[in-house]
């Protein structure tokens, strides 16, 4: 019983909600509320997970753990970013000035270091995989693609080069969207067997 | 309004189609559902790094990857679940459990859950601690920023990547590299796919990512589904070819 409950709850839930969007209109209604029921109980698991996660922390600071120094800053920062948001509204927009202050700061400089890394990884590519007709035609694309990206071909406008660039600039689109079909094919497959309850991600 | 219904019967009919194939490849397939499988390269290992780790009294960790759509967690973020239900199941009595870290509120739970089950199938619920399934962060560059000190471990004896995962994940790909340590990939990211490709990790490609509990041959069920898959990519490959002739031959415009 136990096991067979949570089953027939996402097996009902994904036949239903698959229902509405192949019916439309009638069952629209209805999708908004189901919807609505999913953004509840997914807050309600992401504030369990915070609670662990500050839990967890917590102990780690209590027992002096290796790297508590950065369990008190987390900690610390988010009681300020929850106390200010209940404090002074989630839309305030002091709060999300401040809060904005210390985030895109933050993640613009992990892009950027993404983005360094990811260079220095395409330049190394040979030595970490190999000399392969898989790394091979990674570089020879990269490259090619980079000198294309740069338009100096383009501004030449040679009608026959044009027309060859265009040609070049269409195939990454051909391998993405079969990669996509094969990756589409998988999710539909892993959302049936959801529905089938073949699949329970919830199941020890 | 006459296009939006015949595009709903298309995905009707795919659907319906999709659900056929996972049928007749159960039936067919229910005695021996790992027999003649077209094996996935980048998890042929992961079993023996899970033995290794066991040994050597090192730990496993695996990121569940980010939620990039909506609020509830989509297909591919579920693809990182088998892994660590057979991770969990391998490391319960050893001296470092598998670590599993989310990008997501729902995943974080569930991924706790499978491994809260795991201490209990194996009657050893007082060594289960919440900090064996914890949430990395609740963005993806908070998730990034919770999984690199987690891959920078000292107690590491591999990496596992697996699940929605995005481009920036280069950097903990770049950190288990720098100290030398297994890393297996997968993701329904294509950029990600492409920058992972040019780390050392094992990648999964394409929809092998979801299929995880086929290659470790621990859900027969994902077994019946690469088989669906393999039917209906021959069909789309098809269709495909039928839709150019027809085009070239002026029938269809």
């Amino acid at each position: 019983m136990k096991k067979t409950i949570p089953i027939l709850v996402a097996a009902a839930a994904a036949l239903f909600i698959l229902a509405a969007l192949i019916l439309g209109e009638p069952l629209a209604g209805w999708l908004e509320i189901v919807l609505n029921w999913a953004v509840i109980v997914a807050s309600a698991a992401l504030l369990v997970a915070i609670a662990t996660l500050i839990l967890t922390h917590l102990r780690n600071i209590v027992r002096g753990k290796r790297g508590f120094i950065f369990s008190i800053i987390l900690i610390s920062t988010f009681l300020v970013s929850f106390i200010g948001a209940l404090v002074l509204g989630m839309d305030n927009s002091a709060y999300l000035r401040w809060v904005a202050a210390i985030q895109l700061p933050l993640e613009t400089s992990l892009l950027g270091l993404s983005a360094l890394v990811m260079t220095a990884a395409a330049l190394q590519i040979f030595r970490s995989r190999g000399w392969s007709l898989l790394t091979l035609t990674f570089g020879i694309s990269a490259l090619v693609f980079l000198v294309i990206s740069l338009g100096l071909l383009q501004a030449l406008n040679i009608p026959v080069l044009t027309t060859f660039i265009n040609f070049l600039q269409r195939l990454p689109m051909i391998g993405a969207r079969g990669l996509l079909i094969g990756i589409g094919i998988g999710a539909l497959l892993m959302g049936l067997r959801v529905v089938l309850g073949l699949e329970r991600p919830w199941g020890e | 309004m006459n296009e939006m219904i015949t595009l709903d019967l298309l995905a009707l009919a795919i659907v319906s189609l999709a659900l056929l194939s996972l049928a007749i490849a159960l039936l067919t397939s229910r005695k021996h559902p790992y027999r003649n499988l077209r094996k996935n390269e980048a998890l042929l290992d992961a079993e023996k790094l899970m033995h290794e780790a066991a040994e050597k009294g090192l730990r496993l960790t695996i990121g569940l990857g980010v939620n990039q759509v909506s609020s509830a967690p989509a297909p591919a973020n579920l693809a990182g679940l088998p892994v660590l239900r057979l991770m969990s199941r391998r490391s319960v009595f050893n001296d470092q459990p598998a670590q599993a870290l989310a990008g997501d509120g729902a995943l974080a739970a569930l991924g706790q859950l499978i491994v809260r089950g795991k201490y209990q199938n194996a009657l050893a619920t007082e060594l289960f601690k919440p900090d064996f399934g914890l949430l990395a962060g609740a963005t993806p560059y908070a998730y990034l920023a919770g999984l690199l000190p987690e891959v920078n471990y000292r107690a590491n004896a591999g990496v596992f990547l697996i699940g929605s995962q995005r481009p920036e994940t280069i950097l903990a790909a770049s950190l288990a590299e720098q100290k030398d340590l297994p890393l297996v990939a997968g993701t329904d990211d294509l950029s990600a796919q492409a920058v992972l490709l040019a780390t050392n990790a094992r990648l999964c490609l394409g929809e092998d990512a979801l299929n995880a509990g086929a290659a470790l041959e621990s859900d027969p069920g994902a077994a019946a589904s690469v088989r669906a898959q393999d039917w209906l990519r021959v069909l789309a490959v098809l269709g495909l070819l039928a839709g150019a002739v027809l085009k070239l031959l002026g029938v269809w415009q």
